[in-house]
């Protein structure tokens, strides 16, 4: 782990998900707006604290069917090969695919239904106490709606 | 003024009020205040710079990929997540 500057403070492992990465990938052609300020101070203070960034493997998996859908295999073997060992990846668990049918139940009989990789994103950060880093907290925000401890923080926001 | 929180907004506020041992009503005021001061503090503080994006072409491998993607392929991997959102299920039969 990279050391913290003196006298800052403690930052928490956290599950990012997809829609972060998509503001991170764009934020650099951004420089002007405030969300994309945002997110890179976010993540150059965040990398400073953890060498790895936490990810679902539904959030590689959603990476990768985008990638294999425009026919981008060079990209998408790269990013197997270079991108998915740099980071700390949580393959669901029996717990995790059990949590994940109870809110998909709860969501389902509430009708707002969030898709079946965005449900498991969001029980793996219930299952490992990690607040979910998105840049759709609306979406997910439905989840604690129907009495999920998700919690939940927005790197464009400051 | 009067505001609908959702129910998770309406659960932190109160874990954040029993925690200061203030009122809902005060917690929120005071949450908004301390909100309204951090937003404008930071806004000031928080361009960045070719170093930050050198420090994270190198510390953060999947910011570097990303970064490199050619235009539009970014977009297009947000618009298949979409759609995976919207996917139904095909019936049987």
């Amino acid at each position: 782990m990279r050391s913290a500057p003196k006298g800052s403070l403690r930052v928490d492992r956290v599950l990012l998900d997809t829609s972060t990465f998509f503001d991170v990938g764009k934020a650099p052609r951004q420089a002007k707006a405030l969300w994309a300020q945002n997110t890179i101070y976010h993540l150059v203070q965040y990398q400073l604290h953890h060498s790895k960034l936490t990810i679902s493997a539904f959030t590689a998996f959603e990476y990768l069917n985008g990638l294999h859908r425009q026919s981008r295999l060079p990209e998408a073997e790269e990013f197997l090969s270079t991108v998915l060992p740099s980071l700390d990846v949580i393959y669901p668990d029996s717990a995790i695919y059990a949590l994940a049918s109870k809110i998909h139940a709860a969501l389902a009989l509430a009708g707002m239904t969030i898709g079946v990789p965005d449900t498991f994103i969001a029980a793996t950060a219930v299952n490992q106490n990690l607040t979910l880093v998105t840049a759709n907290t609306k979406h997910f925000q439905r989840v604690g709606d129907v009495g999920f401890p998700l919690w939940l923080d927005n790197w464009r926001d400051a | 003024m009067s505001f609908d929180f959702p129910a998770s907004v309406e659960r932190d506020i109160e874990r954040y009020a029993q925690d200061e041992h203030i009122s809902s009503a005060e917690a929120v005021v005071q949450l908004v205040r301390d909100a309204l001061k951090a937003k404008k503090r930071n806004a000031a503080n928080r361009k960045f710079t070719e170093a930050d994006l050198e420090t994270l072409r190198r510390n953060v491998p999947i910011f570097a990929f990303l970064e490199k993607l050619p235009d539009g392929v970014l977009d297009g991997i947000q618009a298949a997540t979409n759609e995976i959102r919207a996917e139904g299920f095909t019936p049987r039969g």
